[in-house]
């Protein structure tokens, strides 16, 4: 089933033509991402993909990864400068030596993104995340075997400070 | 625009499905673990804003001659080492029966975990906000055993364990950022003539966590036993 939503995703990206691409840099206190973004010619939107990673899972360190599609659309055009609100589904894949999990995420964000020396933009983002996950976890040994249910729950406040560049 | 919005509604369904239902057979063994009143603790951040925090807890087993066999769960801030601005404090004082009768001594001189060294010998999880359900089956262990669980808030001050006792006072509980009130012991034995045990509190932990031995005058201790309502082990039969 992945499978067939990341194909309907391609599909979608390369049937419009874009005039613009951007490559960008995320950087939040809980993860980090390279993105590609595409400004399309058919839609008034701009997509971005970006592969990441992040360190909210048990063990807390940044070996997560996630990966997510951003839509975004001006709100407020100055000269050089935007206001801009988002959407964002993505997934999430934990990595730790308790549990393998990965799960849908979703958030919506309000940006401001400044333009200088033509081609870089820095920019800002703040928002609301939601993604949550119940699942079994499991233990053996020699004496028992043991199950409950435990949840994944990621951080519902979202901030981003970012870099990008246009080519 | 109707395409975007049937992509994101398909991508938002993906994450709907919940295949986290935990089912019993015959013989295995349900530990319910309800909350008391006390089980959300006001612990300070900064700046006078507080966090409501779940106490940190282990639920493991022994034999009848009171030797260790497993633990069955341990939530992870003590497991991984994950405090939050602990500032180096290894809060010893936290679980400490459960510690030395796990009787691993780490690369410090201390008996808990540590972030480069978690444990990783059963299941830890983050402290439920609500009731929790653990599912036990047996292995190579044969009734009768023991099932004990600790419980422990951080910062639970009371009248006996204040937070400016000195250091080498009886009541001293590690400090500012110290237990309090310390750890409370709970204990049943497990006969599989008995359908339903529940566990019973059996006193409390070293409260500066300098040992694993168990302290039986419980009576200067007020909130703290009602951090847990009732921790029970049933006897499954087919569901």
């Amino acid at each position: 089933m992945k499978r067939l939503y990341c194909i309907a995703m391609i599909f979608f990206l390369i049937q419009n033509t874009y005039a613009e691409h951007k490559f960008n840099l995320d950087f939040s206190f809980n993860k980090y991402s390279v993105g590609y973004q595409l400004a399309l010619e058919k839609i008034p939107f701009k997509s971005k993909i970006s592969l990441g990673v992040s360190n909210q899972d048990i063990n807390s360190e940044f070996d997560d990864f996630y990966f997510d599609f951003q839509f975004s659309r001006n709100i407020i055009e100055f000269s050089h400068s935007n206001i801009y609100g988002s959407i964002t589904p993505g997934i999430y894949f934990a990595n730790n030596d308790y549990y393998d999990v990965n799960m849908f995420y979703w958030g919506f964000d309000i940006g401001y993104e400044y333009s200088f020396l033509e081609n870089h933009i820095v920019y800002i983002e703040s928002g609301y995340l939601s993604g949550k996950k119940d699942f079994i976890q499991n233990y053996n040994n020699e004496v028992i075997s043991v199950s409950t249910r435990e949840n994944l729950i990621l951080l519902p406040f979202n901030f981003v400070i970012g870099y990008g560049f246009n080519f | 625009m109707r395409r975007i919005l049937l992509l994101v509604f398909c991508l938002m369904s993906f994450g709907a499905c919940d295949d986290s239902i935990l089912s019993y057979s015959n013989n295995d063994l349900k530990i319910e673990i309800k909350t008391g009143k006390h089980w959300l603790h006001e612990f300070p951040l900064f700046l006078g804003i507080f966090k409501d925090n779940p106490p940190q807890f282990a639920v493991w087993m022994e034999d009848t001659s009171g030797n260790y066999l497993s633990t069955i769960y341990v939530t992870s801030k003590i497991a991984t080492e994950s405090w939050i601005a602990n500032k180096g404090n290894r809060r010893k004082e936290a679980l400490p029966h459960w510690c030395h009768q796990r009787g691993v001594e780490y690369e410090d001189g201390f008996m808990l975990p540590t972030k480069e060294n978690p444990f990783t010998d059963g299941i830890t999880g983050a402290t439920p906000k609500t009731d929790k359900n653990i599912k036990l089956a047996l292995n190579e262990i044969e009734y009768p055993f023991v099932v004990k669980a600790e419980i422990n808030h951080s910062t639970d001050w009371n009248d006996y364990y204040p937070k400016n006792a000195k250091k080498d006072d009886e009541n001293f509980s590690g400090g500012k950022s110290g237990s309090g009130q310390p750890a409370l012991i709970y204990s049943g034995l497990i006969d599989e003539n008995n359908e339903s045990i529940e566990l019973k509190i059996i006193g409390h932990s070293s409260v500066d966590g300098s040992d694993g031995l168990i302290y039986n005058d419980i009576e200067k201790i007020t909130s703290a036993k009602s951090i847990i309502k009732l921790i029970k082990v049933n006897i499954m039969e087919q569901e």
